[in-house]
């Protein structure tokens, strides 16, 4: 278990394609048009189609289910800003690393800087999750 | 009820949430989340994204009229969540204020399992922007 100052948890590198972003829409049933309706999207300041944050977000939780098995889905916590909006077909870097380990009450705490950038460094999203070690 | 019109602190009617395994896979399948067997359990974030998506509904900010951008998002699990449970959500409007041209609301959800016991919450913050 990444469980020390400074450990860092296994990334993800994922495109996010407009299929991807079609089937999660369908699968989270938020049709949004900024998402799929590019005549709507090419109106907004982003100027064409954006993933769902949610979206993104799924892989952050995705990185930490896979650090922290049964952890992160009992008693897991996260807090996260989005920063910046995906555009189908970039590629994000989901990343993680452990800040710091407290313990209270005989139960470890590891508070892990985790976030999602874009091949240029530019933030996707950025926050900390919060995970029982014991 | 329009957002606009609704007082902070308004909350939602409970609503029931049942994700079934083939929902679930489906969610995985679609963000490519191959930490999970969702015959088992059903992807973290998939029970907040139901729910989210839900009230962004309610809320008539998913037909177009409006550009609505999700700025922030907090999210504590309980415990993991079993394919086709049935769930509650209780969620309540935490803050409605604009500034700026836009409107700020923060949607507090809880989920809760039949017997009462709240397998998870979450806080989101969203911004909505008159399109």
């Amino acid at each position: 278990m990444t469980s020390q100052p400074g450990d860092r948890l296994n990334s993800i590198d994922r495109t996010v394609t407009q299929a991807q972003v079609e089937a999660y829409a369908d699968a989270a049933e938020d049709h949004n048009p900024i998402h799929l309706d590019a005549d709507f999207a090419a109106k907004t300041p982003f100027g064409r189609r954006i993933a769902h944050g949610m979206l993104t977000l799924a892989l952050v939780s995705e990185m930490l289910t896979s650090a922290y098995p049964n952890n992160w889905a009992s008693g897991g916590r996260l807090k996260v800003r989005f920063r910046a909006p995906v555009f189908p077909g970039e590629t994000v870097h989901v990343i993680g690393e452990v800040k710091k380990v407290t313990e209270s009450d005989g139960v470890r705490l590891a508070e892990i800087t985790v976030g999602v950038k874009k091949d240029d460094g530019e933030d996707v999203i950025t926050g900390q999750a919060f995970v029982k070690l014991d | 009820m329009p957002l606009q019109d609704l007082p902070a602190g308004h909350e939602f009617p409970p609503e029931s949430l049942i994700i079934s395994e083939m929902e679930a896979a489906a969610y995985a399948a679609a963000v490519g989340d191959t930490s999970v067997e969702t015959s088992e359990r059903v992807p973290s974030v998939a029970v907040v994204a139901a729910g989210l998506s839900r009230f962004i509904k309610h809320l008539g900010l998913a037909d177009g009229t409006v550009e609505v951008v999700h700025a922030s998002q907090e999210i504590s699990f309980d415990r993991p969540v079993t394919p086709g449970e049935t769930l509650e959500i209780r969620a309540t409007l935490k803050s409605n204020a604009e500034r700026r041209g836009s409107r700020f609301a923060t949607v507090e959800m809880i989920f809760v399992d039949g017997t009462g016991e709240q397998v998870a919450s979450a806080s989101s913050l969203i911004l909505v922007n008159a399109t």
